[in-house]
């Protein structure tokens, strides 16, 4: 009797546990969801002055609602009919020290009203009276005040300005008066943006300024209580992904220096933010110089100033050094609130001699302008958007073999003192795999630098089908995996599968000895082989495995075990002098593709 | 044993640090209820993380029961609209089931009487009973594996599916009579 509920209880799960990757990518959106509803809460107290449960809303929201209407109806038409006679609020001012202030413009860009944005706020326009001057006054005296309150103690620290609504051109000579009067003794960043944005904050209870910056990289969430150096850091850390790489060139001047030139950055298209200092670095290895360990040998600091272009043409810097060796060159970066990170390719060069360069990718996608000489050789990083890696470490040499159903990968070491591992990645569907890409997966993650291969069985990889293509790629992650690096693709075809079941085998034969039956057949050699079932039936002359009426009697899975004996007696509905019908069916690909061999026929004793 | 209420307030309240004592408590048990409706890993990392976002969506309106159950509830709830929504869902994921390693998936108990093939031909015949787990409707699918792989009592089933308790003893009842239809050919040797 077939006891399914035997079955059932006898089959236990194995434990699987959700990956570190998976935890952390649910806590990212969980908080950011968390936000979400803390900022609803916080709406809902601001228009309501209370909170109310929901019966409470419904019931207050039957008899207030037509009470309310025919109130709006009047403050809307009344708004209108005075706001031609007097001079509304057209343009909102946002001054974000840490005191936050904001002030409302007339269309004569004359301050109409001052609201505090924190406590810090509320006790500094206690010191000042600006309504009825204009912007450029109001907005002076409130970082004067701040100076004299100690909230601005020097040159290093920011003031943001943002302006939300038409741009005019009281606004364009603000920020030429405004830098002028401040660009010195602080770092002066001004934002611009929509009344639609000014509303947007306002709904979150946050500076409409500290907003707009925020929207300078992705998924940068603004609380109240945060300073304009909380948000430039955390800016420019998602920045790093996308970082503007100088395509840098060397050149020997003398027997004792060389000139360093690179080419154009727009600091802009990267959504940088306030001060970025480029070091030209030196040094004696390429290892030196992955390591973050170069001898600076040029500085420069560049600021932005809010939405305005920026594109400096940088200029060449001359490197001297003594005696004849191979000296090694590259660009760092340090942008305000993160950490130091390499962003341009590496070059040497021995002195006096031709100049050569590491093995960098290819694809050159820098300025067309850039000049270099005979003696000067420059290597582009391998992608704009993507060039960290490529100049972190040439992450280029991923090589890759398949033998049966086994891959075999191997890949040059990453030196780099952010390196936190190697993605394993691989696709059947994108022929880019990159981690967090779609339609990717990663079949390993490596944590040792020095580990730099791996084998994989590719009958495990997700999507496996005999015969495609899948491809395959290693991408390096940096800094909390905020960074990371898709080295070259490699391209494997899985094997094939076999061919359609035609009974590729037929030399299954037997024997009877007494009651047992011996079966014999030809060794099966073929790559994703899982074994020979070995099928009998009473009533179908060709037994195949899964079909109706017909049992396997053993399940042999070493490919080189090619005979087998069967106790006639046991076999499932066995009757003396009956004829029972053999034959083997031979499994691939994790049993989807059954390929059955001869059938034997054989009378029992 | 659960968590203390005093978390599970601060977590309806909105505290991230409750939040995260709470996935860290409930994540080994809620990713094996994924893993075992969806069978494969990347539905069942969904299905997780939908589920914690849901939780936190709808955190007002847990009630002082057992988190676990109402946990649990959530997940259920997001499996069955999924595959409600997606018609061709579970050909889906049922293909790319057997397209990986069903075996990986169970335990074979060791017998020490047993030979190493016969130890293989257990844990065959325990891929073969997933495999047709994982082709049940999810009406019935859902319950089997609470009541078989999750131990939920009826009671509890029928509390996380919000159906009566005679409709989930009916639901597992239909399913064994399918599975065993399904595997009488193939195990009854």
């Amino acid at each position: 009797m077939f006891n399914i509920d035997k079955y059932l209880e006898d089959l236990s799960f194995k434990d699987v546990s959700p990956s570190d990757d998976l935890i952390e990518h649910t806590l990212v959106q969980c908080k950011s969801e968390m936000d979400k509803r803390a900022s609803k809460r916080s709406r809902t107290k601001h228009k309501g002055g209370f909170f109310m449960n929901k019966s409470t809303y419904k019931r207050v929201g039957i008899i207030a609602t037509p009470v309310l209407a025919v109130l709006v109806i009047g403050i809307f038409l009344a708004t209108n009919f005075f706001s031609t006679k007097l001079n509304s609020v057209q343009t909102y001012y946002t001054v974000d020290i840490n005191p936050s202030v904001c002030i409302g413009v007339d269309k004569n860009d004359v301050v109409r009203e001052v609201v505090s944005q924190n406590d810090d706020a509320a006790e500094l326009i206690k010191k000042i009276d600006v309504k009825g001057k204009s912007a450029e006054l109001a907005i002076g005296k409130i970082i004067d005040t701040a100076k004299e309150s100690g909230y601005i103690k020097d040159s290093e620290k920011y003031v943001l300005i943002g302006h939300f609504g038409k741009e005019n051109k009281e606004f364009t000579k603000l920020q030429q008066s405004l830098e002028k009067n401040y660009g010195d003794t602080v770092k002066l960043l001004i934002v611009s943006g929509s009344l639609d944005d000014k509303k947007a904050a306002d709904s979150l209870d946050v500076s409409a300024g500290m907003l707009k910056l925020s929207k300078q990289a992705q998924g940068v969430k603004v609380k109240k209580e945060d300073k304009v150096e909380d948000i430039i850091g955390t800016v420019n850390k998602k920045i790093h992904t996308n970082l503007c790489a100088p395509k840098l060139q060397v050149k020997v001047a003398s027997e004792s220096s060389v000139n360093l030139s690179w080419n154009k950055l727009d600091l802009n298209a990267i959504g940088f933010v306030g001060k970025v200092t480029y070091q030209i670095v030196m040094g004696d290895s390429e290892e030196q110089i992955l390591q973050m360990n170069g001898q600076v040998v040029a500085t420069m600091s560049y600021y932005s100033y809010g939405q305005q272009p920026l594109h400096y043409n940088l200029k060449s810097a001359n490197a001297q050094f003594l005696g004849q060796a191979t000296k090694y060159f590259a660009i760092y970066a340090k942008f305000d609130g993160s950490e130091t990170v390499m962003c341009s390719n590496v070059v040497n060069g021995v002195l006096g001699e031709a100049l050569t360069t590491s093995s960098s990718p290819a694809s050159d996608n820098s300025n067309k302008n850039d000049t270099a000489s005979s003696k000067t050789t420059t290597v582009a990083p391998s992608s704009a958007k993507n060039n960290a890696g490529a100049s972190i470490n040439n992450f280029s040499n991923i090589r890759g073999s398949i033998l049966g159903t086994t891959v075999s990968l191997n890949w040059d070491k990453i030196s780099y003192n952010g390196f936190e591992g190697y993605k394993v990645m691989y696709s059947f569907i994108n022929s880019k795999p990159v981690y967090q890409n779609s339609g990717c997966h990663y079949a390993k993650w490596i944590t040792n630098p020095n580990e730099t291969s791996c084998s994989i069985d590719v009958t495990t990889l997700n999507g496996y089908t005999p015969g495609a293509t899948c491809y395959f790629s290693i991408t390096a992650l940096y800094s909390s995996h905020n960074v990371k690096i898709a080295g070259n693709v490699i391209s494997i075809p899985m094997p094939s599968a076999p061919a359609e079941p035609s009974y590729p085998y037929s030399n299954i034969i037997s024997s009877v000895s007494g009651t047992t039956v011996n079966l014999s057949w030809d060794k099966i050699n073929y790559i994703g082989f899982e074994g020979y079932k070995v099928m009998y039936s009473f009533v179908d002359s060709k037994p195949v495995y899964q079909k109706s009426g017909c049992y396997y009697a053993k399940w042999i899975t070493n490919p080189d075990e090619t005979s087998c004996s069967i106790d006639v007696t046991t076999l499932n509905g066995y009757t003396p002098g009956a004829t029972c019908y053999f034959s083997i069916t031979a499994l691939y690909g994790s049993h989807s593709i059954k390929i059955p061999g001869n059938v034997i026929a054989t009378i029992l004793p | 044993m659960g968590v203390p209420n005093v978390l599970i307030e601060r977590f309806v309240e909105g505290d991230s640090n409750a939040l995260n004592s709470l996935i860290e408590e409930y994540k080994t048990d809620l990713y094996n209820l994924c893993f075992r409706l969806t069978l494969n890993k990347h539905d069942a990392d969904d299905l997780f993380q939908q589920t914690w976002i849901k939780a936190i969506k709808y955190s007002d309106r847990f009630e002082n029961t057992s988190f676990k159950a109402w946990l649990f509830k959530i997940c259920v709830n997001i499996f069955r609209d999924d595959c409600r929504r997606l018609s061709r869902r579970r050909k889906y994921v049922v293909d790319e089931f057997e397209s990986t390693s069903e075996k990986d998936l169970v335990i074979t108990s060791i017998d020490s009487e047993q030979s190493v093939e016969e130890q293989m031909e257990k844990q065959h015949t325990q891929a073969l009973i997933v495999t047709s787990i994982n082709k049940l409707p999810e009406k019935l699918k859902t319950p089997v594996v609470l009541f078989y792989y999750q131990q939920l009592s009826y009671a509890e089933i029928a509390q996380t599916m919000q159906i009566p308790e005679g409709t989930v003893k009916s639901r597992i009842s239909n399913a064994k009579k399918k599975l065993k239809g399904e595997l009488e050919g193939y195990l009854n040797v």
